[in-house]
């Protein structure tokens, strides 16, 4: 779960994040992962009052049949929309930066590819590789350690110079990112112990997420100051600095490899909810059929709707936040007060 | 009266008691006594009777009992499995002294009639296993068994895959230790390698005498294994990738230097890796299959050919040389020849991969081993247990080697099994 939210999260958030907080900007995660608890939250109670089903399944339960089939719509097709967003983010990044020459659509196509096996494997297979892909992912992030002596704590101040205003502006951006938690209210049904234990075990995923996006931000400022805002990949630029025995330099290729291993990651969990969403909307007995021809239509997503990266760092900035928190927080929020509604009402009865 | 006291049986009997052969069948059927002669045993027929004795005398040739060529050792049994089950079973069996240790076989062939012996400790080995292996073994229904792979390309979970599912051995200390930790373990008639059910990847990491020496010794060699795991997978292509997209990432001296090597040479890194790489594995099949004198005038021209000369002649550079032999010996590393294969095969499509989309390939390529490798089962175990399984203290045994004295469980497999296998407070100089 961890590398799902981080991997895109870690390339473009300080930039934007830096436009409204500016110094403050290492503040923003730990604001802004509120929301990611409170999501985790939701979805934890949700799954308890409904176990071993997803929220497909009992969003008709909540809300009738019709009123079931809308919300799973909403949600299948926001999954499917983003993850075609993600898409394009990844494929964008390396053809803007790594290899310029190679056409975009080669980079989704393969990505699509590796993740539509590891989904058709199913659940077990994504979250085994998942582990073996995240380690190697934290092990490279590591490296920005290696910039140790190059830090300017003065970058850090003044400390909140214009209020706290822009630092919760800041981390709303954030909030996008940790309403992905709802991710999990697809995978707890297919947890063997998901009781406490996953209520507790999501709560640190929320931890560690707020914390690795803090060690990024504090190492963004802390290296750039406030110039950070001006690029698009913040990170991609520190790492670039990196330079140890004046032997080992420009790191920045090995990074967005590992990049691709996050990527992997969280395309492959978003595919897999929304292939499994789409098959359970649609009735299907089983959801590996479609995966191939989902990824196919999630192909064309994330060419028709972005036509470039302004856009795409615009969306982030002024749509994602509101968009990824009101289908990922809020509604399900709706669906839990409902539930919670008709089973004190039943309990009366 | 005295007629009917001599009765068939008893004159049976008194003659099977009279015969100085330890081991009489009676045989009743007609194709029970082809059965006997051609499995090499005199058959005693007599007249009027409707039985007759198979005697257990049969003896073929067999070789004696030589240090196992495959997997040598320097700290270690030096006795290796033969061709005959029965040496082998009693090799076993001098090991691993308790009646708990169980054998069941099973013929299979239609007409080399193999025997197969799964052999097991009750108590540790999980039932259902058993079960399992014999399921498969009796769906094996072929001319004949003249190799343990025959076997292994049967019963294994994933046809397809180019990693082995199961281990083979020909040390008995190895088989011992397997089944100590609650494997089961089949062994082939005709054959000094026994299959080892389940395993896991990094179960093929592991040598025997990882276990002999010290286990500071036996961690380092393991981290060593896994680092020129690494190497024989990916350098070539990462030579490949770094020299054709990347080169910014190679410092500028380095750079220089390659590039002069470079110079000369005509083809692109990725036709000049391939070229290298066949020739290496032709090099090492010719070595392998010839007769030992031929073998080594292969190597000789070989080595000047793919070497030296070759650089000389400006055919290939000499950092890709230098690449090539590193991951030639790399792929030495792993102690399971099978798994080394499996590395050889792997590393084309990976080369291929990292020429056409640069250091992105590569990891393209990483990804999809990681996938298939965490869709592989053997024996219903997953392929990557205990690493990403959740399971207690995953590393004891696999990427580090814990002292004997910390390595208090068994490990798990699936089902029901006994954890413990040794006392408490045993390690040297605690009370």
């Amino acid at each position: 779960m961890v590398p799902t939210i981080i991997a895109t999260g870690v390339l473009s958030i300080p930039s934007i994040a830096g436009r409204f907080a500016r110094h403050d900007m290492w503040m923003t995660p730990i604001i802004g992962s509120v929301i990611g608890f409170i999501t985790v939250f939701i979805v934890w109670k949700l799954h308890q009052l409904y176990p071993k089903m997803t929220p497909i399944q009992y969003s008709e339960k909540i809300l009738g049949k019709a009123g079931g089939k809308l919300f799973s719509f909403l949600i299948v097709f926001f999954y499917i929309h983003n993850t075609g967003i993600v898409i394009r983010q990844y494929s964008d990044f390396i053809t803007g930066n790594v290899l310029q020459q190679t056409p975009s659509i080669i980079f989704s196509i393969t990505i699509l590819f590796v993740s539509a096996l590891a989904v058709r494997g199913g659940i077990e297979v994504i979250a085994r590789s998942a582990v073996i892909c995240t380690t190697i992912f934290m092990i490279t992030s590591l490296a920005l350690l290696l910039l140790i002596k190059d830090l300017e704590l003065g970058y850090m101040l003044p400390l909140l110079e214009n209020g706290w205003l822009p630092v919760l502006k800041g981390s709303f951006i954030h909030n996008a990112w940790f309403s992905e938690f709802f991710l999990l209210a697809f995978i707890f049904p297919f947890v063997h112990h998901s009781g406490k234990k996953g209520l507790k075990s999501g709560m640190k995923t929320c931890l560690y997420v707020m914390l690795i996006l803090f060690y990024v931000h504090f190492f963004v400022l802390t290296m750039l100051g406030v110039s950070s805002v001006n690029q698009f990949y913040p990170v991609y630029s520190i790492v670039r600095a990196i330079r140890v025995f004046g032997f080992f330099e420009n790191f920045e290729v090995i990074i967005t490899a590992s990049w691709v291993l996050g990527n992997f990651v969280k395309v492959s969990v978003f595919l897999f909810v929304a292939s499994l969403g789409l098959a359970q909307l649609l009735n299907l007995s089983d959801y590996r059929l479609i995966v191939f021809p989902l990824s196919l239509l999630l192909l064309l997503f994330s060419y028709w709707d972005i036509p470039n990266i302004v856009v795409l760092t615009d969306y982030m900035t002024k749509i994602q936040p509101f968009y990824f928190v009101s289908v990922q927080t809020v509604l399900p929020l709706v669906l839990l007060l409902i539930a919670l509604a008709r089973k004190k009402r039943s309990e009366h009865v | 009266m005295k007629e009917k006291e001599f009765d068939e049986s008893d004159f049976l009997c008194s003659i099977k008691n009279h015969l100085p052969v330890s081991n009489i069948k009676r045989v009743s059927t007609f194709s029970a006594c082809i059965d006997a002669v051609a499995n090499g045993n005199p058959v005693l027929l007599f007249d009027g009777y409707e039985e007759a004795f198979s005697l257990g005398l049969v003896k073929f040739e067999k070789r004696s009992i030589e240090e196992p060529q495959a997997e040598t050792s320097i700290r270690g049994p030096r006795e290796g499995f033969t061709e005959s089950l029965g040496v082998n079973t009693s090799l076993l069996r001098r090991i691993i002294k308790d009646p708990a240790l169980k054998m069941k076989s099973i013929h299979v062939g239609k007409y080399t009639k193999t025997k197969v012996v799964i052999s097991y400790i009750e108590g540790l080995v999980d039932k259902a296993l058993i079960v399992e292996i014999e399921n498969r073994l009796n769906r094996i229904n072929i001319d004949g068994v003249l190799e343990s792979g025959y076997i292994e390309q049967f019963i294994e979970d994933q046809p397809y895959s180019p990693f082995p599912q199961l281990l083979y051995t020909e040390r008995p200390d190895v088989v011992s230790a397997n089944l100590l930790e609650g494997r089961a373990v089949l062994m082939i008639e005709g054959t000094p390698f026994s299959l080892v059910a389940p395993v896991s990847f990094f179960s093929l990491f592991q040598s025997q005498e990882d276990y002999y020496e010290r286990f500071w010794v036996g961690t380092f060699i393991r981290a060593l294994r896994f680092l020129f795991l690494v190497i024989a997978l990916f350098l070539p292509s990462t030579y490949v990738a770094i020299t054709t997209f990347h080169q910014e990432m190679v410092p500028t001296d380095l750079l220089l230097s390659i590039a002069s090597s470079r110079e000369t040479v005509p083809f692109p890194a990725f036709v000049e890796v391939i070229i290298m790489e066949v020739a290496f594995e032709a090099l090492r099949e010719a070595g392998i299959r010839l007769p030992k004198q031929v073998g080594s005038a292969v190597s000789i021209v070989g080595a000047l050919v793919i070497g030296q000369a070759a650089v000389q002649a400006g055919i290939v550079s000499a950092p890709m040389l230098i690449v090539v032999s590193i991951t030639g010996i790399a792929s030495f590393m792993v102690p399971r020849y099978s798994v080394g294969l499996a590395i050889r095969l792997l590393r084309f499509p990976i080369i291929l991969l990292g020429a056409s989309l640069g250091l992105i390939g590569v990891m393209l390529a990483l990804i999809m081993i990681i996938i298939h490798l965490s869709t592989l089962r053997s024996f219903g175990i997953p392929y990557l247990s205990p690493i990403n399984t959740l399971q207690k203290h995953p590393f004891k045994d696999t990427i580090f080697r814990s002292p004997l004295w910390k390595m208090k469980s068994r490990p798990h497999f699936t089902g029901n099994y006994q954890e413990k296998r040794q006392g408490t407070n045993i390690k040297p100089g605690s009370k």
